[in-house]
């Protein structure tokens, strides 16, 4: 026998076991997904959990992010949240973060997750077990108190449109702004970048003209945080120029260009805002659908 | 030349690239492969008595009719996905017409006639949707036999069904009839291709037809008149899918070779060879010349009598006459030839006369299915973590899609059966068949592996490759059988290279067989091993269902919970697949459904509707983030989560 008739006659020897080995993992790995299902009992007694400690200004995050079906069962005053990439979102609003893991999903470990996750929060108490499921409570060390929040406050603002003319009111009917031109301002849900915000509708009218918002008495602020950006999947227009979103602080600019074309959660903060007025605007070549959150945050740890 | 005097004379590198298999030769596999060390080759594939061929074409039908069997059994519970309803209504349009055919045929040839009826989903070949639709009127509305979905999907079936037998066949060649059978068993075992081998679509059947036609290439190379099957087989294939243009691309090289091999010592037999060829190619050198100089005159100015279809003729019948002098010169060289002038002839003849919506304007209505494909929109697609909505799309999605959808077990094997024919050829051990093999399998990787290709719908758009892997991968199977048994049978007595090989197919196939199961029927949601499963591929970042079939998992609750006249929007669901879904039975008819276009797009229509049915997905989520305001609720009443992962969510209003 050859060189090569003896190696392949190796080889086949291999490749049969090594067909064995994976058709065996392959085997275990089967077997074992039907443990990833959670028992409804399971997802009651987690969030019946969640549900008798929670405070206001928790949040349940959901780990792997696309555990979704842990909404039909958490009680609707703790807001439940998870997207792809949210393990590593601050949840600046959140003072305490409930962990609802389901720790047998493949892929998913506790190292990986904490690895985002874990930085500057505070694990409190023990864990819970309900069948694959892991209720964790922790702190929020990225947390910061919120002293102003523009889509609570925009009843109270004054939004107009502003060209050449002048300034052309919009006006308040109890929900939302109507301005001339058609324009709906209020607060809504949207998507920006496949994640859920809660926002404030703001197509820029297109041309020249800008459409402004105006809060009177913004207390100050360690940081002024502007999160944006195209709904949906409007990012796409006609105009190669980006949308110019600004941000006065009594008087002060900073201008955000949002670039078209692309799907992204444009967040921009302002250090040490000086109490006073808030003006923020947006202005486009073209028809745009954009919706912005302003916050006003004290310091972190608070 | 006999076959015998031709082992016997032929140099080791001829012999061991012949395409001959076991089934028409009388010699021992031994006789014409002397290279062939047992521990070198694949399994040799054994000579055939008459009574084994006649065994093998038992196992054929009983291959055949299990599988359409199985899929009869299994169809209910399929949803109909996006386009299936559009084949429904146009199939239904088609049969129609040939009714009207009958009862009045001179009206029915008039061209608007023709018009009305086949414009329904004029972007595909009719072939598929006539079957779909005469299955119809006969299984459902004359013999009701069947509901009107399984008698539109009864031709699916069926041709689904083809793959096993003609994977058997091609595979039995090759490895001998045990792999044969496990590659033919093997292809249904992959949860995506046994899921839309129930569905009355095109992706199956062009992957049966691409099949088809390499089957009977490979017998046309040895057996008189299977020519001409194949150029019938390939007007089949063109008119199931615009994927069968790529054919000619994996078969031309084999038949050029074999043609210049056999005309070898021949000059008579040689220069006709170079006049066939020479033929085609200056049609295709003025073709091309025409382009150039007419630009889109070309097109404009193609009719029946003009020098452009002339020019088809001329060369269909230059070749064709070429080929008859070669037949009765010498047939080797007449074998290797006369499929691809088949093809080339009788695949354009086939797709004309298949599809009456060509029969007026043949140009004009085939440019504009042209047109079609070669602008296709694209659609967003997750691809690890990335919303993929324009090209360039990653060169490495086809393999990578591959790679995490086919389950693993079966996965690696194909992989294996790859790289040992890469082996075989660097040793010059590789035989043509096995080129011919790895050539279709590889095709439409290649093709679709292109980053301006659209990349949406899975792994639907290169099935035709995947019974091509069935059989490299039931290879390997076979080989390590053999390589455990010959280790293992001093140790274990028991345990002979054919128990071995038994217990092998058995362990490769259960994890694929449970996988299958569990995730049935929502086929288009199936990700394997390496992926982690459906599970693994969300947290990977991957788009776990399209099509909107999977929108049957919520229906019984609906059913039970709707209240009378309940509007419900049914998100990425289209009004056919309502009217199917009410026809068939799975749908209240008296809910008010609410489809995209009804008044509404997407983001709009939950305002206008009391119950929302959400398909997660993630270039959706503006809809149900709509659906959170409209309804003043993020907390969903139900859904279908498979494998914990979220599918379809239903929302209520307060």
């Amino acid at each position: 026998m050859n060189l090569w008739a003896e190696t392949a006659a190796s080889l086949k020897r291999w490749e049969g076991l090594g067909l064995v080995v994976v058709a065996l993992a392959c085997l275990a790995f089967q077997l074992s997904v039907p443990g990833v299902t959670p028992s409804e009992a399971d997802f009651q007694q987690a969030a019946a959990a969640i549900d008798q400690d929670a405070k206001p200004g928790d949040v349940v995050l959901l780990t792997p992010w696309w555990a979704e079906r842990a909404r039909v069962f958490v009680s609707e005053k703790t807001p439940v949240v998870g997207w792809y990439g949210s393990d590593a979102e601050d949840f600046t609003e959140h003072p305490r973060i409930w962990v609802l893991a389901n720790v047998k999903a493949p892929r998913f470990s506790w190292s990986g997750f904490l690895e985002v996750f874990g930085p500057r929060r505070t694990e409190v108490g023990d864990e819970r077990r309900f069948g694959p499921l892991a209720v964790r409570l922790y702190t929020n060390g990225r947390a910061r108190a919120v002293r102003f929040s523009a889509r609570e406050a925009l009843a109270s603002a004054k939004v107009y449109l502003e060209g050449a003319g002048g300034q052309q009111p919009c006006g308040w009917n109890g929900r939302s702004f109507r301005c001339p031109n058609g324009a709906e301002v209020v607060t809504e849900w949207h998507e920006l970048a496949w994640q859920p915000h809660r926002c404030i509708r703001f197509f820029p009218p297109g041309g020249p003209t800008r459409l402004v918002a105006e809060f009177s008495n913004v207390p100050a602020a360690d940081v002024l945080r502007l999160t944006t950006g195209y709904i949906w999947e409007r990012f796409g227009s006609r105009a190669d120029a980006p949308t110019d979103f600004g941000v006065e602080v009594n008087g002060d600019v900073q201008t955000t260009p949002i670039a078209r074309g692309l799907e992204k959660v444009w967040r921009v903060e302002r250090p040490n805002t000086a109490a006073g007025t808030v003006r923020a605007w947006v202005q486009a070549p073209d028809s745009r659908e954009v919706c912005f959150e302003l916050t006003g945050f004290g310091p972190e740890g608070a | 030349m006999s076959k015998k005097k031709r082992a016997a004379t032929e140099p080791p590198a001829e012999a061991s690239t012949s395409a001959e298999g076991a089934p028409h030769s009388k010699e021992p596999d031994s006789a014409r492969q002397p290279e062939r060390a047992s521990t070198e080759a694949p399994p040799p594939a054994m000579a055939r008595s008459d009574a084994d061929s006649a065994h093998d074409r038992r196992i054929g039908w009983a291959l055949f009719l299990g599988a359409t069997v199985l899929l009869l059994a299994t169809e209910q519970p399929a949803g109909f996905v996006r386009d299936e309803s559009q084949y429904f209504h146009a199939g239904e349009s088609y049969a129609r017409w040939f009714q009207s055919f009958v009862s009045s045929p001179v009206q029915a040839l008039k061209d608007e006639n023709i018009v009305a009826a086949f414009s329904a989903n004029r972007e595909h070949p009719a072939w598929m949707k006539n079957l779909y639709g005469l299955s119809f009127v006969l299984l459902h509305e004359k013999l009701g036999l069947l509901r009107p979905a399984a008698a539109f999907r009864f031709p699916a079936f069926v041709f689904a069904a083809l793959i096993l037998p003609l994977l058997f066949s091609l595979g039995r060649r090759l490895f001998g009839r045990g792999p044969a059978l496990f590659a033919a068993l093997s292809f249904f075992m992959v949860p995506r291709q046994f899921f839309e081998a129930h569905l009355a679509c095109f992706d199956v059947p062009v992957a049966t037809t691409w099949l088809l036609v390499v089957f009977c290439f490979v017998e046309a190379l040895e057996r008189p008149r299977w020519w001409l099957w194949t150029g019938l087989s390939f007007g089949l294939a063109l008119a199931s899918k615009h994927n069968a243009f790529f054919i000619p691309l994996s078969l031309i090289p084999f038949s050029l070779w074999r043609g210049w091999e056999r005309s070898k010592g021949k000059p008579e037999a040689r220069a006709l060879f170079l006049g066939v060829n020479g033929a085609f190619v200056a049609m295709a050198a003025l073709y091309a010349l025409m382009a150039i100089t007419l630009g889109p005159r070309m097109l404009s100015t193609f009719e029946a009598i003009s020098p452009q279809l002339g020019l088809f003729v001329l060369t269909a019948a230059a070749g064709t006459f070429l080929c008859w002098k070669l037949a009765r010169l010498d047939a080797p060289t007449f074998r290797a030839v006369a499929p691809l002038v088949s093809m080339a002839v009788l695949g354009p003849v086939v797709l004309y006369l298949h599809w009456p919506y060509l029969w007026h304007h043949p140009v004009e209505r085939y440019g504009w299915y042209l047109g079609f494909h070669l602008n296709h929109e694209h659609y967003a697609w997750f691809y690890l973590g990335e919303l993929l909505r324009q090209p360039p799309f990653p060169l490495g999605y086809v393999l990578v899609k591959t790679a995490l959808t086919v389950p693993t077990s079966l996965f690696v094997p194909m992989v294996l059966g790859v790289v040992w024919v890469v082996v075989r050829t660097l040793r010059r051990q590789v035989t043509a068949l096995e080129w011919v093999v790895v050539a279709n399998a590889a095709m439409s990787i290649i093709v679709l592996s292109q980053p301006n290709v659209p990349h949406f719908g899975g792994v639907k758009h290169w099935f035709p490759s995947m019974p091509f892997l069935a059989i490299l991968g039931a290879g390997v199977v076979a080989r390590g059988a053999q390589g455990l048994s010959e280790w293992l049978s001093s140790r274990v007595p028991a345990l002979t290279e054919r128990t071995a090989f038994i217990a092998l197919c058995a362990l490769v196939s259960l994890p694929a067989l449970i996988q299958s199961v569990r995730v049935y029927p929502y086929g288009t949601s199936a990700y394997s091993e390496l992926a982690g499963g459906l599970p693994g591929a969300a947290t990977l970042g991957m788009q776990r269902q399209f099509w909107a079939n999977n929108v049957t998992g919520v229906l019984e609750w609906v059913n039970a919970n709707a209240r009378q006249g309940e509007r419900i929007y049914f998100h990425e669901v289209h009004g056919g697949m309502i009217q199917d879904m009410q026809r068939n039975g799975m749908l209240r008819r008296d809910v008010q459904p609410i489809v995209d276009g009804m008044g509404c797009f997407m983001g709009t229509c939950p305002a206008l509707a009391d119950m929302v049915v959400y398909q997660y997905h993630q270039e959706f989520r503006e809809t149900e983030f709509r659906t959170w305001e409209a309804f003043g609720t993020q907390k969903p009443v139900t859904g279908l989560y498979v494998d914990e992962t979220p599918q379809v969510v239903v929302y209520r209003r307060r």
